[in-house]
């Protein structure tokens, strides 16, 4: 087998926890940081295809993802702090009074 | 020579034009700067509305003199259009205004009376608070008024229709503060506009047929429309002559309308806008003499009408309402006359009947201010001492309406009875009997009316009688004059001058004029009958055990009588409460449940919608991210399945 294909299916493998991860878990950090692995999932992804084609636009993507990781945690990050200031627990299911 | 000439023509012909065109408009200009008055009401404005309403009525006469003069001097018409109004496919009406010999007539009796009672007005209406807006009101009427008869296509009178019968429903409830007068203005103007639906059907069809409203073009074109269609167009357009001229069924407004001030009834319902039906009927003469059966049922109407308001005359008590019920009988004579083809002695009868019911009712006004705003005729008396002027002119208009000899009433009433009996079709003799009973009926009431207003009994108000200022009394004088001496001086001119334009004159008009078989006649029955009826009138007066036992011989038709034959009791059973019901019936399931609940259905079942669709949003973060996953991973699926 190829050795891109090894790489993708980890990146796959990766994906899926994070993705499941962010289903099942109701610590707000914990969600981040499968966010976060679904991300990095996704710059593995970019690197092996890189090298496969020899074209190095996509590592130039994967610092852009790594940025917006940076950032969106950041934010995120301060999110989950007032949401604690508001209702004294980080769980995901407890914040849900904006409904219809 | 010549070119002197034509410049000398093209100039005279421009000021015709102008004083034709100004002669509607100074009493428009009147009415919009006494409207500022009343906008920017304070004392000055008051006390000199008045004065401003008078003068445009004025310079309104003397335009028009100017233009008839012309008219006298062998001009046929003076013309003038203003602008073109409505313009669109086939559909051409204009702002044009044309004076001829019928509505030069028309204009100088409007013009003239308008600016005698204007000027009467200032007296009659000198401690009333709303002043402005009244001689605001009455000069916006002669604009229509005007418009009306001077309009040279239907279209033009009738704007001026519609708005002689607005100003009439202001000024009928201009005292709106006490309902029954607001009351008896809106049942003017609903009866009225009964009348009009069935002018606006004429209009209609003969717009569809002939495609002009131009009262010359439909005279050229007129033998396009089939006869039927002319009949049936000739009845619906005196159904809306009916409707503002007071004829059976519609005249029920009319004694109502004696709620409004005084000068009110002397010029709008003795005078001028109800004389609109005839005048309008004579304009179209040339339709309704090929339409005979029209003009049949116009004279019965107008004899039945006639007979039935004498009868209702005879015995009210209040002064005004005889004038009213008298003023419905001598419209009835004049669409007698229309009837039997006499156009021009029915432009006659409005003529005379103008001067001598404006002087009746302007005395009677001026009765009425002096006692202090009593009208009731059984408490008056004696007032010939305290109010001489009135008294004089009140008797010289009361010989003049009995059709008593050489007054005007007595050559306009004769010529109608002569033409009425000389007509051609099989009820002509029933109508002229009729027509002579009326006019011993008039005699009679209207002495009575004298004679229970001046001579008998003590006078019984609560305030001392007085009598009235001169701005009152100098129009009285000069309407009293003409009322005694018109028909002998001009009768015999105006119906020359008249019949000269009417070229179809049927029995009456011009050829019958030459030759009268049985005049003299029927000139002395009705001077007998004349006399007959103002001495009845009066020995009903002075001997009152005389009129007791009369009455006591009928009395269910003397009940009738006072009782105005309960045509108004009839007319609210079978009219005007069922409608009332149906309207109450279809507003309560009509209107509330199946119109509304339809509307609020509909926002019902976007609310259902909205809160069913709503629950989606549960605030569960844990949904939105399924939704998402899952969502996102079919999306793809599916792409990938479509897509290779």
């Amino acid at each position: 087998m190829d050795v891109t294909s090894f790489y993708l299916l980890l990146s796959i493998t990766l994906f899926s926890i994070g993705a499941f991860g962010v289903l099942i878990r109701k610590n707000a950090i914990i969600i981040f940081m499968c966010i976060e692995l679904m991300l990095n999932a996704a710059n593995i992804a970019f690197v092996a295809l890189s090298r496969q084609y020899g074209d190095l636009n996509s590592q130039v993507a994967v610092f852009f993802v790594m940025a917006v990781a940076a950032a969106e945690a950041a934010v995120g990050l301060a999110i989950i702090l007032a949401v604690f200031r508001h209702y004294r627990t980080i769980e995901a299911d407890q914040a849900c009074e904006l409904r219809g | 020579m010549d070119h002197k000439v034509v410049l000398v023509g093209g100039a005279s012909a421009v000021i015709q034009k102008v004083s034709l065109f100004f002669i509607p408009i100074m009493p428009l200009i009147g009415a919009i700067f006494l409207g500022l008055c009343v906008f920017y009401r304070n004392e000055l404005n008051e006390k000199f509305s008045g004065f401003l309403a008078t003068t445009a009525a004025l310079c309104s006469f003397i335009l028009a003199a100017t233009c008839f003069n012309e008219i006298l001097a062998g001009e046929t018409a003076v013309g003038f259009t203003a602008w073109q109004w409505i313009k669109s496919a086939g559909l051409n009406v204009d702002f044009g205004l044309k004076m001829d010999r019928l509505s030069g007539v028309m204009t100088l009796v409007v013009t003239g009376i308008g600016t005698l009672i204007h000027f009467y007005s200032i007296g009659y209406m000198e401690h009333d608070e709303n002043r402005s807006k009244f001689f605001c009101y009455l000069n916006l009427f002669l604009f229509s008024m005007l418009l009306l008869v001077l309009g040279d296509n239907l279209i033009m009178t009738f704007v001026g229709w519609e708005g002689v019968g607005l100003c009439s429903y202001l000024l009928i409830g201009f005292w709106y503060k006490e309902m029954p007068n607001a009351i008896a203005g809106q049942k003017a103007f609903v009866v009225n506009r009964i009348g009009d639906a069935g002018f606006l059907l004429g209009i209609f069809i003969i717009f569809t047929f002939l495609g002009t409203f131009n009262y010359s073009e439909i005279a050229s074109l007129i033998n396009k429309m089939p006869t039927t269609v002319i009949e049936v167009v000739a009845l619906l357009l005196f159904v809306g002559a009916a409707g503002k001229s007071a004829q059976i069924p519609l005249y029920v407004w009319l004694p109502d309308a004696m709620a409004g001030p005084t000068p009110v009834s002397a010029l709008i319902h003795a005078a001028t806008m109800v004389t609109a039906g005839i005048y309008m009927i004579c304009r179209l003469s040339f339709m309704y003499a090929l339409a005979p059966n029209a003009l049949q049922v116009v004279a019965l109407i107008g004899a039945l009408t006639a007979f039935f308001a004498a009868t209702i005359a005879t015995s009210q008590f209040d002064i005004k309402k005889v004038l009213a019920y008298s003023t419905v009988s001598q419209l009835g004579y004049m669409f007698l006359a229309l009837g039997v083809g006499a156009f021009s002695n029915a432009i006659f009868h409005v003529v005379t009947h103008a001067f001598f019911k404006a002087c009746l009712f302007m005395g009677a006004g001026s009765v009425i201010a002096g006692c202090h705003h009593e009208q009731d005729m059984r408490k008056y008396g004696g007032l010939w001492k305290k109010m001489p002027v009135t008294f004089a002119t009140y008797i010289a208009a009361t010989y003049a309406i009995a059709g008593m000899p050489w007054a005007s009433g007595f050559f306009s009433k004769d010529q109608i009875l002569w033409a009425t009996y000389s007509a051609n079709f099989p009820l002509a003799k029933f109508l002229w009997l009729l027509s002579v009973v009326t006019a011993f009926l008039t005699a009679f009431y209207m002495t009575r009316s004298l004679f229970m207003t001046f001579f008998t009994g003590p006078y019984r108000g609560e305030h001392e009688a007085h009598e009235s200022p001169m701005t009152m009394t100098i129009p009285l004088v000069l309407l009293a004059i003409p009322s005694l001496v018109f028909g002998y001086l001009h009768g015999e001119n105006l119906m020359h001058f008249l019949a000269d334009w009417t070229r179809s004159d049927l029995k009456g008009g011009h050829h019958a004029l030459m030759h009268k078989p049985m005049y003299h006649e029927l000139e002395m029955l009705s001077i007998f009958i004349a006399c007959s009826g103002v001495t009845l009138g009066g020995l009903h007066c002075m001997f009152p055990a005389l009129s007791k036992a009369f009455n006591n011989l009928f009395p269910t038709l003397h009940k009738a009588f006072i009782n105005k034959w309960w045509v108004d009791e009839i007319y609210f059973a079978l009219i005007v409460n069922p409608l009332r019901s149906i309207s109450a019936v279809l507003f309560k399931f009509a209107d509330r449940i199946l119109i509304d609940g339809s509307v609020n259905s509909l926002a019902d079942l976007t609310k259902l919608l909205s809160s069913s669709m709503s629950r989606a949003q549960s605030g569960i973060i844990g949904a939105y991210s399924h939704v998402l996953m899952f969502g996102l991973v079919g999306f793809i699926m599916v792409w990938v399945i479509f897509n290779g």
